[in-house]
């Protein structure tokens, strides 16, 4: 019936609405969920699942460096703490809510530049 | 009585190799199957009529839709637009995946890692990829932290770059020990009902308790793949 009628007026409106939006984007960049820390059980699974897969990530890069180089077993053991170290700072990151992203400096400006506006 | 890891075992339907390899069609990939037939018929047969006023099926798929446009338009921003599909696909699959294993005697597939790590792993070249297309050599420039000395660049920018490729491991590695977990917690607690008889009512409660709790996981887990996603993404195409 006047299906047609709204369906114009409807979608004139979202061209407006899409163009507020656009202009909001352009001046404050995408409306980023500043991610806040998590709750119980969800924030300590993410945590402990950083924290194992960094320890493996370093494991499996000494092992293989160690295979191509023949230097067994020091890359490895080397590689272990590095992933280690790699592992507390995702966890840091997970626990502050900058996310995963790489680049600790980046993140804590980003971050800060979210909090200001 | 069967064993709490019983659940998770790999049964070949059809024997099939190529060329030596192993490629016979399993339960798991049979569920895999039904989770993206289920997902097209879901948001093809509900969107079939596109009425202005949606009916139930269509407000449902619509909901669908707009929660993961959302999703993608809140961590991306405008330029994550064209990878809508995928990140739609992935989170469609990982949720159907995960509800259908709540389904007694189905099988989950994504409490198996090779299936998660698969899917994270695709996610993680694309998005390597994508950042190395828009910024060529300068998306090197974020494994090292800005502002630090740069004599430390020999320590933080191995830990940096061990960090990043943890990602596909930690994406993977979440879901399957959400749903493995969840699953064998049921299962355990679900042996006990038959076992100590009347008492049996309070294992039983709990169930159904962790049952509902369940069912939350497989929806949030899905989306925590899919935010993950999003935000690899983020980082990828914005790197300032």
């Amino acid at each position: 019936m006047s299906d047609d009628k709204d369906r114009a007026s409807l979608e004139e409106l979202e061209s407006k609405l899409a163009a507020v939006a656009g202009k909001r984007e352009e001046k404050h960049g995408p409306n980023r969920a500043t991610g806040k820390p998590s709750q119980g059980m969800a924030l300590g699974m993410r945590i402990s699942a950083e924290m194992i897969a960094a320890v493996l990530v370093g494991l499996l890069i000494g092992w293989a460096l160690d295979r191509v180089l023949d230097t067994t077993p020091w890359l490895l053991v080397l590689f272990v703490f590095l992933g280690a170290g790699a592992g507390g700072l995702n966890a840091y990151r997970v626990a502050k809510g900058y996310d995963s992203a790489v680049g600790l400096g980046r993140a804590m400006r980003e971050h800060k530049q979210g909090d200001g506006k | 009585m069967a064993g709490p890891l019983e659940q998770f075992e790999i049964k070949p339907l059809a024997e099939l190799s190529l060329g030596g390899i192993d490629i016979s069609f399993t339960n798991s990939a049979l569920w895999m199957v039904f989770a993206a037939v289920l997902v097209t018929c879901f948001m093809t047969l509900s969107m079939r009529r596109g009425a202005l006023v949606p009916g139930r099926w269509q407000g449902a798929a619509e909901v669908m839709y707009e929660f993961v446009a959302n999703m993608l338009k809140d961590n991306v921003g405008s330029a994550g637009r064209k990878y809508f599909p995928f990140i739609f696909t992935l989170f469609m699959f990982v949720m159907f995946g995960n509800l259908l294993g709540m389904i007694p005697h189905s099988f989950t597939f994504t409490s198996h890692i090779a299936v998660n790590f698969a899917l994270a792993l695709v996610i993680f070249i694309g998005v390597t990829v994508i950042g190395f297309m828009r910024h060529g050599t300068h998306y090197l420039r974020m494994f090292f932290p800005e502002g630090a000395p740069i004599a430390t660049a020999i320590i933080l920018v191995p830990i940096e770059i061990i960090s990043y490729f943890s990602r596909p491991f930690s994406l993977a590695i979440r879901l399957f020990a959400n749903m493995t977990v969840g699953h064998i917690m049921l299962k355990v607690i679900g042996g006990f009902v038959g076992l100590i008889g009347i008492l049996g009512v309070l294992p039983f409660a709990l169930l159904t308790g962790i049952t509902v709790l369940e069912f939350g996981i497989a929806a949030l887990q899905a989306y925590v793949f899919t935010i993950l996603t999003c935000i690899y993404l983020h980082d990828a195409i914005h790197m300032h």
